[in-house]
């Protein structure tokens, strides 16, 4: 346990991220850093003299800890770079670049004095709500590519993708304009509707008395065909397809107020309701550009097209090239190196692959393929690079299919479901109510109070509010998950999480930490030289027990080796120094089998003669025995193991022993939680999402436990980065909470419409009052959604402190 | 009173002079980002960061380790 409680002291935040410091700390300059990348770009910065980056902001730099070396080889690509400038003349080229990474005043700092590390960057801008950076550079002096490889030195790589063109223009210039003319025209409206308001007569009999109700008509106009031409359109569209939509009673009344006012101006010589129309389109288009900004802002996209790579390396002759994706053509013969994904139908030129093709099924079970096997699009490579012969075009849009396959399987939330089946019948209801209202007051002979009355009940009824509720809330309650360090795939998600009642874990690297482990070695271990040949082995495998021993080893420089060879489920061997060194199984490595029937150990060998063995014990997470004090108050808890029964002293502290299972393969987990499932049990399934990806399909929610964010599994509803896993009562808390936030919000605008509709049908409401109403409404459930999972998630946290 | 009329007229042509230097000042992308301004116009080139551009060359001279 020692290791541990070592990781538990160390509390050094790395100067330039933030970050705890767990393993290694990296001292530059009495300075911290939690990885070399973060010192690296802290000692770029301070050679380019941009140290005051890190006055601006409390550690404003970007992780440098879990980035993938990315290959921008195919910005070689003449072709392809010139598809992503904005802009070029013969000396100069204009480039936007979308970097998620921008996050605070300090990278604007940053990344706006580009100019500094080199001096053919012209200038660059930052857009900071859209995340992108604008570069003007000389293009004959740099390419994109150089470009690029220095945004990704100090750790803003931008996102490229084949349509990631970004588009300057913001969505929202036509509602600007909208707004805009709307605007002009009520409040000129007003302007010309002044005496009338304060029942003045001083125009009687003049010219201007004639005048201004015209001007007003020709104010209208420009208001009715631009303004509110997307209400209309909408409305138009509803009605064609006999799909009744709520921009049809807004409309039918947008047209009541104008059509009946021009038929007063023209006819009747009066004033009409022109202050009321522009008023009315004024105020809903505020309304709108409020609720469009409030989705962009919950927007959770995914964009699976980054996933997959942009260009691949072919083989011409005994030359590797970068080419585009697209111009991949049957037959040609490609490198796939390992984490690669593989773009298209192709044969396996290699002796053999191991492919990892969770993308495709949801099943992180590695494949083997041997030579002359045809392996699908989509899968990942782990292991050595191998050779592939294309055998069908790739289809950039044909694996993004694959992922959206997976995004249309899930049904809609029930509570969305609710509100929108309530929508339409609401249309229907409000038009009937809003014709029955009209009726009555033409038959009691007022015309001028049944149009108002028809108008206002059309417009103040709103099923917006209704239909509002839960995205808003669902959505804001996912943004608050995500503090806690929990993301989850869709807002349906947090709502079956709140009907939750018994939870399944698994142990190995969910209970445990799957990158800290108590290693010893067993036997006599070799002279640092050696070791540092073994420590340099390990490094060369992606096998988790080769990370984990590993890590255990203290730090050795590299030493040079050939002839690596990694033999899957066996080992790993390679030749240093003419010593032939071999790490694996007993039967690998030629060993006896002396330690009985213990999966976790790892035999070492040199120049056939054995040393011993490591030995791997997994560590349980901090703080897990909390957690299940916690849970067990209102959940049933399982566990289920594919490991023998080692700790199950341990386990049974926390969990009741006839719901602990050891020794199950993945078959038998799925099994497991179906059969709970059938057993009308609401099934919270936590893996490591990687043997289990089964069982996370089959449970009611599956959370993938993992340490990298870049470990998707699609398999999984919701992912937790290591650690928190133990944030699992609060969210499952907030989950419950976050229902309630959204019956009540339900309440309110059930409220609010029935009183508005009553008052309107009374003609106590005019138009204008109601256009003012409607979006209020929409905010104020809006509010309830914000403040309701805000005032949850300090609870939750309160709760925490507590306990 | 009809006189007034005049004045309405100018009253509303002044006010769409209004309209349009608006619908220009959206299309020509100023309304596009109204964050990052208010943060750049902040920043000071320079002076701030002599003092510490001095302290780091000392240290970068005799670099630990």
């Amino acid at each position: 346990m020692e290791q541990i409680n070592n990781i538990a002291e160390k509390t050094t935040h790395c100067k330039h991220c933030g970050e705890l410091c767990t393993d290694i700390v990296y001292d530059h300059e009495q300075q911290s850093f939690c990885c070399l990348g973060c010192k690296t770009v802290y000692q770029l910065l301070n050679e380019h003299e941009l140290a005051c980056f890190y006055d601006l902001d409390n550690k404003p730099g970007i992780s440098q800890k879990s980035k993938l070396k990315q290959n921008f080889g195919f910005l070689e690509d003449q072709e392809f770079a010139n598809s992503l400038l904005d802009f070029q003349n013969d000396k100069i080229a204009k480039v936007t670049f979308s970097i998620p990474a921008i996050h605070c005043a300090a990278c604007i700092w940053l990344l706006e004095k580009l100019y500094k590390f080199n001096p053919h960057i012209e200038r660059s801008r930052v857009n900071f709500n859209r995340k992108t950076v604008s570069i003007t550079y000389l293009k004959n002096e740099l390419s994109l590519k150089e470009l690029v490889a220095i945004l990704d030195k100090i750790g803003y790589t931008p996102e490229i993708a084949i349509d990631n063109k970004t588009n300057q223009k913001s969505p929202y210039r036509k509602i600007w304009m909208q707004i805009g003319i709307a605007g002009f025209a009520f409040g000129n409206a007003m302007l010309f509707s002044l005496p009338e308001y304060f029942g003045m007569s001083i125009f009687d009999g003049s010219m201007v008395a004639h005048f201004l109700p015209v001007l007003n008509a020709i104010l209208a106009i420009p208001v009715l065909l631009f303004s509110a031409q997307d209400y209309l359109k909408s409305a138009w569209n509803a009605t064609v397809t006999k799909k009744i939509n709520m921009d049809v009673p807004i409309s039918l009344g947008i047209l009541t107020l104008f059509i009946y006012s021009y038929y007063l101006i023209f006819f009747e010589q009066q004033l009409g309701y022109i202050d009321s129309f522009t008023g009315l389109i004024f105020f809903l288009l505020l309304g709108k550009y409020y609720q469009q900004k409030t989705f962009d802002h919950l927007k959770f996209d995914r964009d699976v097209k980054s996933f997959f790579p942009l260009s691949v390396s072919k083989l011409e002759g005994n030359k590797e090239q970068n080419v585009l994706l697209k111009h991949i053509l049957p037959d040609d013969i490609l490198r796939i190196r390992n984490e690669e994904i593989i773009p298209a139908d192709c044969l396996l030129l290699s002796d053999a692959a191991s492919i990892d093709y969770s993308f495709v099924t949801g099943e992180s079970i590695l494949e083997e393929k041997q030579k002359e096997e045809l392996l699908y699009a989509g899968g990942r490579l782990k292991g050595s690079s191998i050779l592939v012969q294309v055998k069908k075009r790739p289809s950039q849009s044909h694996l993004a299919q694959l992922w959206d396959d997976e995004k249309m399987g899930q049904s809609h939330s029930h509570m969305q479901s609710i509100a929108d089946g309530i929508s339409t019948y609401f249309t229907f209801i409000i038009l009937a109510v809003a014709l029955i209202a009209g009726l009555y007051w033409i038959m009691n002979g007022q015309y001028a109070t049944a149009v108002k009355v028809f108008s206002t009940v059309l417009i103040v009824a709103c099923p917006c509010a209704l239909a509002l509720a839960t995205p808003v809330t669902l959505g804001n309650a996912m943004r608050a998950l995500g503090k806690f360090g929990f993301f989850t795939k869709n807002t349906q998600t947090i709502e079956n999480l709140a009907h939750i009642d018994t939870i399944i874990f698994d142990k190995t690297g969910t209970l445990t930490y799957p990158d800290k482990a108590l290693v010893n070695f067993v036997g006599e271990l070799p002279d640092h030289k050696q070791l540092a040949a073994v420590s340099t082995l390990l490094n060369q495998s992606r096998h988790p027990l080769s990370q984990l021993i590993f890590n255990w080893l203290p730090y050795y420089p590299t030493q040079e080796i050939t002839h690596f060879k990694e033999t899957g489920g066996q080992g790993i061997s390679a030749i240093c120094e003419g010593r032939l060194i071999k790490l694996g199984k007993n039967t690998f490595v030629g060993a006896q089998d002396d330690t009985g029937n213990n999966g976790a150990v790892v035999y070492l060998s040199i120049d056939e003669e054995i040393f011993g063995y490591f030995k791997v014990k997994h560590v349980f997470r901090q703080g897990i025995s909390g957690l299940f004090q916690e849970l067990n108050h209102q959940y049933e808890t399982h566990l289920i193991s594919g490991d023998n029964a080692n700790d199950m002293a341990e386990v049974s502290q926390w969990i009741n022993n006839q719901n602990i299972q050891f020794q199950q393969l993945p078959g038998r987990k799925q099994h497991y939680v179906k059969a709970l499932t059938e057993d009308r049990k609401k099934v919270l399934m936590v893996g490591d999402g990687l043997n289990d990806s089964g069982a996370l399909k089959a449970s009611h929610v599956g959370l993938a436990v993992t340490e990298s964010s870049s470990q998707f599994s699609p398999a999984s509803d919701a992912i937790t980065l290591g650690n928190g896993l133990l944030q699992l009562p609060k969210v499952l808390g907030l989950a419950k909470h976050s229902i309630k936030v959204i019956k009540v919000a339900f309440i309110v605008s059930f409220l609010y419409n029935i009183i508005g509709i009553s008052m309107a049908v009374q003609g106590l409401l005019s138009p204008v009052f109601a256009a003012i109403l409607m979006p209020i409404s929409s905010v104020s459930v809006v509010l309830i959604g914000l403040t309701g999972i805000s005032i949850g998630q300090k609870k939750m946290n309160y709760k925490k402190q507590k306990s | 009173m009809n006189i007034l009329i005049i004045l309405i007229v100018i009253s509303l042509l002044v006010a769409s002079g209004f309209a349009v230097a608006f619908i220009w000042a959206v299309k020509s992308g100023q309304f596009d980002d109204a964050f990052t301004p208010s943060v750049r116009i902040l920043w000071e080139d320079g002076s701030k960061s002599k003092s510490i551009k001095s302290q780091n060359k000392s240290e970068l001279n005799n670099p630990k380790s």
